[in-house]
């Protein structure tokens, strides 16, 4: 029974993923020309996944995802703006590097990974539901 | 006693497409995760080349011949992305979906090998 909750896990694992990619994603779109309280540019932020090979559930064929940790990018985009209150000496303006068609075409990569994990989590709890009904 | 015998020849098979979907899932959950290398299962029937060439029968000495077992292994080849990761989602769905019929044709034939020694236990 054990063994089943844990194929639930993994699936759920990359459900969580891929809703904390989707989330950085809206974040990331809300604030494309957003500055920070201390005046400096909101820095894009980036998931980075990591496959957990654990060796007890990877004899069992299961490799969960983990959300390692959600890094700040230090890319900044300078833009020749000198009426603008945050412009540097010589006229430039250091905004946000967010590329909103980069960011919406991830947004889909993300929403189809999603429906994936969720197709799978459903293709299993089907195999489970019919190997009860079978000893009923 | 060779009662169970039909269901011991389909048991192996029922937990390589159990493996094999648990596989799936997690090529599924890694989809996005850089360098991930894509896994499936091998499906090892029988080690038959372990058998002895008997040349009296008297003498026989019996071959422990190992039943199937599977190996999990990483496929490397596929269409690598950016991120090093060769999980085709659309591939493993379509396996994910022939996986769960070959699952329950092998519970079905269990379910009905069980009815089978049900109905000539009661003689109904």
């Amino acid at each position: 029974m054990l063994d089943l909750f844990n194929a639930f896990d993994v699936s759920a694992s990359g459900m969580y993923a891929e809703r904390i990619r989707m989330n950085t994603i809206a974040s990331n779109l809300a604030n494309y020309e957003s500055y920070k309280e201390d005046g400096t540019p909101y820095q894009k932020l980036e998931p980075v996944f990591q496959a957990v090979y654990n060796k007890s559930l990877l004899s069992d064929g299961l490799v969960p995802v983990n959300v390692n940790e959600i890094r700040k990018s230090n890319d900044f985009k300078l833009i020749y703006d000198p009426s603008n209150p945050h412009a540097n000496a010589q006229g430039y303006v250091e905004q946000p590097n967010i590329n909103i068609t980069t960011e919406m075409v991830d947004m889909i990569t993300a929403t189809q990974s999603y429906q994936a994990n969720l197709s799978a989590f459903n293709m299993t709890r089907d195999i489970a539901q019919f190997t009860i009904n079978n000893w009923t | 006693m060779g009662l169970f015998k039909g269901i011991d020849e389909v048991l192996p098979y029922l937990d390589y497409s159990w493996l094999r979907q648990k596989v799936i899932l997690s090529n599924v959950a890694n989809a996005d995760t850089p360098y991930y290398q894509q896994m499936d299962v091998k499906f090892v029937p029988f080690e038959n080349e372990l058998a002895l060439k008997i040349t009296n029968p008297k003498k026989q000495i019996q071959p422990v011949i190992p039943g199937p077992h599977f190996d999990i292994v990483q496929q490397e080849n596929g269409l690598i992305g950016n991120d090093r990761n060769n999980v085709s989602i659309e591939e493993q769905m379509a396996q994910a979906n022939a996986n769960k019929i070959a699952y329950e044709v092998y519970m079905k034939m269990i379910a009905d090998n069980v009815s089978e020694l049900n109905t000539a236990i009661k003689g109904q």
